[in-house]
C-alpha cells in the first residue's frame, strides 16, 4: 500500500471513533436516559428522529452505519497487529488500558452487532404496533430474559463507553494534540469526567426502561396507545 | 550472605532450534552482577544436578550501562544484565533471550532490525565529504537540553521488547527509531531531511503502528522520552498532511 494512504486509513480510523461516532454515543445515550421521565417523552424523542422521513437513512449510513463500518475494519486489522504484554511484568496502567482498548473492541462489536440486529432492523418495522419503550421494558423486566438483557445491555455498554473514554486520551496522542506527559494525565482525568458522564446516562437509561417495564399498567391497551399516538396511531 | 546462587537460563543451541531451560548454582561474591555469575557460569558449565554442558552464549562490551548489547529478561524484566545487581535480585535469578528478537544462541539476539528502522527512518546528519565545512549552527541550550535526551539511545531494544505493537505480526519499528527521528528532526543540519523521515512514518511500521500502551518509556535505562517523541512526531505528522494538501 502507499504510505500515504495507510497513514490516511490509520488517523482516518482514529478520527471516526471520535468523530462521529463518539458524537452519536452521546447523543444516543441522551435520548435513551430521556426515558427516565416518562414513557412518553421518550417515544417523543423518537418520533423527532423519525420526523427526519426520507432523510434519515442518508443520516443514519453516513453518519452512523458507514463510519461504525470503516471503525470496525480499520479496528479489527489493528487490534490483530496487536499483542498485549499483560502478564509480563508491566504493571502499569497504560499496559492494561492498551489492553481493555482492545478487549472493549471485541465486546463493542458482538454487542452492537447484536443491538443493531434486534432493535434496528428486527424490531424497528413493528415500532407503530410495540413502541420501543414497550419492547425494552419487556426485555429488562419480563422473566427470565431480563437476566440476560440487563447485563448484556449494562456489560456491552460500560464496554463502549471505557473504549470511546480511552479512546480520546489515545487520539489526543495520536495527533499531537497532548504531547507531554502531563497534558497527557490531564487528558485521563478529563476521559474520566466523559466516562463518567455516559456511564450516568447508560444507568439512568436502563433504571428508566425497568421502571417502565414495571409500571402496574405496562402491557394493557390503556398503556401501550398513547405512545403509539405519538407515532400516528398503530397500523 | 547466601553460599550459593541459583540461575536459571533459557538456553537454545541456534537460531529455530528449540529452547530448554537449564538451572546453574555458582559460589556467591560480594557485589556481584548476572554478567559475573555468567561468567561464573561459563568458567565451569556444570548443572545444578551435576551435568556437564556448554557453556552459555552472551553479549556484553562496556559493563556500565552504555552499550545496550548485554539486554535480556532478567527475571522477566527487560533490562541490561551487566546493571543487574545480584544481591537486588530475587532467586532464582532468571534470564532469558529478548522475545522480540531472532534468537543466535541462548541470550544472545540478532537486534539487526533496530539498525535497519534507523536506516529507514534516516536517523543521521546528512553531511558528506572530508572537507572543513567551517562550524556548525548554533543551538540555544534548551533545544541542546532536549536533544542530548535522545541522544542517550543505546539502540540496546528494551522499549520494543515490552512493546506490544512490536511482534511478529506487525511491522512496526518500535520507539527507539521514534526518538531518533525526533533528534535528528530537531537537529539544525538534520532538519535537511525531516520531511523524509516523515514520509518514512507514513506507511506501514511507522509512528501510526503505535497504540500507546507508553511500556517503551517506562523501561528505556536511560529515560529517554519516548511517548513525547511518539505524540510530537504525531503532531509533525499531521501539520506534514495539512501543509502538503493545501501546497498540492
Ligand atoms: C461505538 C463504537 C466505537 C467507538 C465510539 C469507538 C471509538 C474509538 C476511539 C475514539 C478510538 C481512539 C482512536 C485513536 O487512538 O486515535 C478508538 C480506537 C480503537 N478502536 Fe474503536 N470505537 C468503537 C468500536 C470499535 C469496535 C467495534 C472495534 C473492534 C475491535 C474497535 C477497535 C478499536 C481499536 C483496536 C482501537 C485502537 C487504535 C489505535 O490505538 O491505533 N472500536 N475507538
Ligand atoms: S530508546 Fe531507550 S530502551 Fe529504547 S533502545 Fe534506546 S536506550 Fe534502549
Ligand atoms: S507507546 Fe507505542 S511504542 Fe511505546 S510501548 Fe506503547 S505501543 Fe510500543
Ligand atoms: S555490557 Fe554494555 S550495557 Fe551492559
Amino acid at each position: 500500500m502507499n504510505n500515504t494512504n495507510y497513514f490516511l486509513l490509520r488517523r482516518l480510523h482514529s478520527l471516526l471513533g471520535v468523530f462521529p461516532l463518539g458524537v452519536f454515543l452521546f447523543n444516543h445515550l441522551l435520548t435513551n436516559s430521556s426515558a427516565i421521565v416518562s414513557a412518553q417523552f421518550f417515544e417523543e424523542k423518537v418520533a423527532l428522529i423519525h420526523s427526519l422521513g426520507p432523510l434519515l437513512p442518508l443520516v443514519e449510513a453516513g453518519f452512523i452505519f458507514i463510519p461504525l463500518a470503516l471503525h470496525i475494519a480499520l479496528g479489527v486489522y489493528i487490534a490483530l497487529t496487536g499483542k498485549s504484554e499483560v502478564g509480563r511484568n508491566l504493571p502499569y496502567g497504560r499496559n492494561w488500558a492498551y489492553a481493555f482498548q482492545r478487549w472493549t473492541g471485541w465486546i463493542a462489536l458482538a454487542f452492537i452487532v447484536y443491538h443493531v440486529v434486534h432493535l434496528r432492523f428486527l424490531h424497528k418495522p413493528h415500532m407503530y404496533d410495540i413502541p420501543f419503550s414497550v419492547e425494552l421494558g419487556v426485555m429488562f423486566t419480563e422473566m427470565p430474559v431480563a437476566l440476560f438483557f440487563v447485563p448484556a445491555y449494562l456489560i456491552g455498554g460500560l464496554a463502549v463507553i471505557f473504549h470511546f473514554a480511552n479512546g480520546l486520551c489515545t487520539f489526543c496522542m495520536t495527533w499531537g494534540i497532548t504531547v507531554g506527559p502531563q497534558s497527557q494525565r490531564i487528558m485521563v482525568w478529563v476521559a474520566l469526567a466523559v466516562g463518567a458522564i455516559l456511564t450516568l446516562l447508560l444507568v439512568t437509561a436502563i433504571i428508566a426502561f425497568i421502571q417502565i417495564g414495571l409500571d402496574p399498567q405496562f402491557g394493557t391497551e390503556e398503556f401501550i396507545q398513547p405512545l403509539r399516538d405519538v407515532h400516528g396511531g398503530g397500523d | 550472605m547466601p553460599e550459593k546462587i541459583t540461575v536459571k537460563i533459557k538456553r537454545q543451541d541456534g537460531p529455530g532450534k528449540e529452547p530448554y531451560w537449564q538451572t546453574f548454582e555458582v559460589p556467591y561474591q560480594p557485589n556481584m552482577n548476572v554478567i559475573s555469575a555468567l561468567m561464573e557460569i561459563r568458567a565451569n558449565p556444570v548443572t545444578a544436578d551435576g551435568k556437564k554442558t556448554t557453556p552459555p552464549s552472551w553479549d556484553d562490551a562496556c559493563l556500565e550501562e552504555v552499550c545496550g548489547s548485554c539486554s535480556m529478561r532478567v527475571n522477566g524484566v527487560a533490562r541490561q544484565s551487566c546493571a543487574a545487581l545480584v544481591d537486588q535480585l530475587e532467586q532464582p535469578i532468571v534470564l532469558e533471550p529478548f522475545t522480540k528478537f531472532p534468537v543466535v544462541r541462548d541470550l544472545m539476539v540478532d537486534r539487526s532490525s533496530m539498525f535497519e528502522a534507523l536506516k529507514r527512518v534516516k536517523a543521521w546528519n546528512p553531511l558528506d565529504g572530508t572537507y572543513d565545512l567551517g562550524p556548525g549552527p548554533k543551538v540555544d541550550p534548551d533545544t541542546q537540553d532536549d536533544m542530548y535526551s535522545y541522544a542517550k539511545c543505546m539502540t540496546c531494544g528494551c522499549c520494543l521488547e515490552v512493546c506490544p505493537q512490536v511482534n511478529e505480526n506487525s511491522p512496526f519499528i518500535g520507539a527507539a527509531a521514534i526518538g531518533q527521528t525526533i533528534l535528528y528532526n530537531t537537529q539544525p543540519i538534520g532538519k535537511a531531511l525531516a520531511s523524509e523521515r516523515l514520509e518514512a512514518h507514513m506507511g506501514p511500521g511507522g509512528v501510526g503502528d503505535c497504540g500507546n500502551a507508553q511500556n517503551c518509556v517506562r523501561v528505556c535505562p536511560k529515560d529517554i522520552p519516548l511517548t513525547t517523541a511518539i505524540a510530537a512526531l504525531g503532531r509533525q505528522l499531521t501539520w506534514h498532511t495539512i501543509k502538503n494538501f493545501f501546497l498540492r
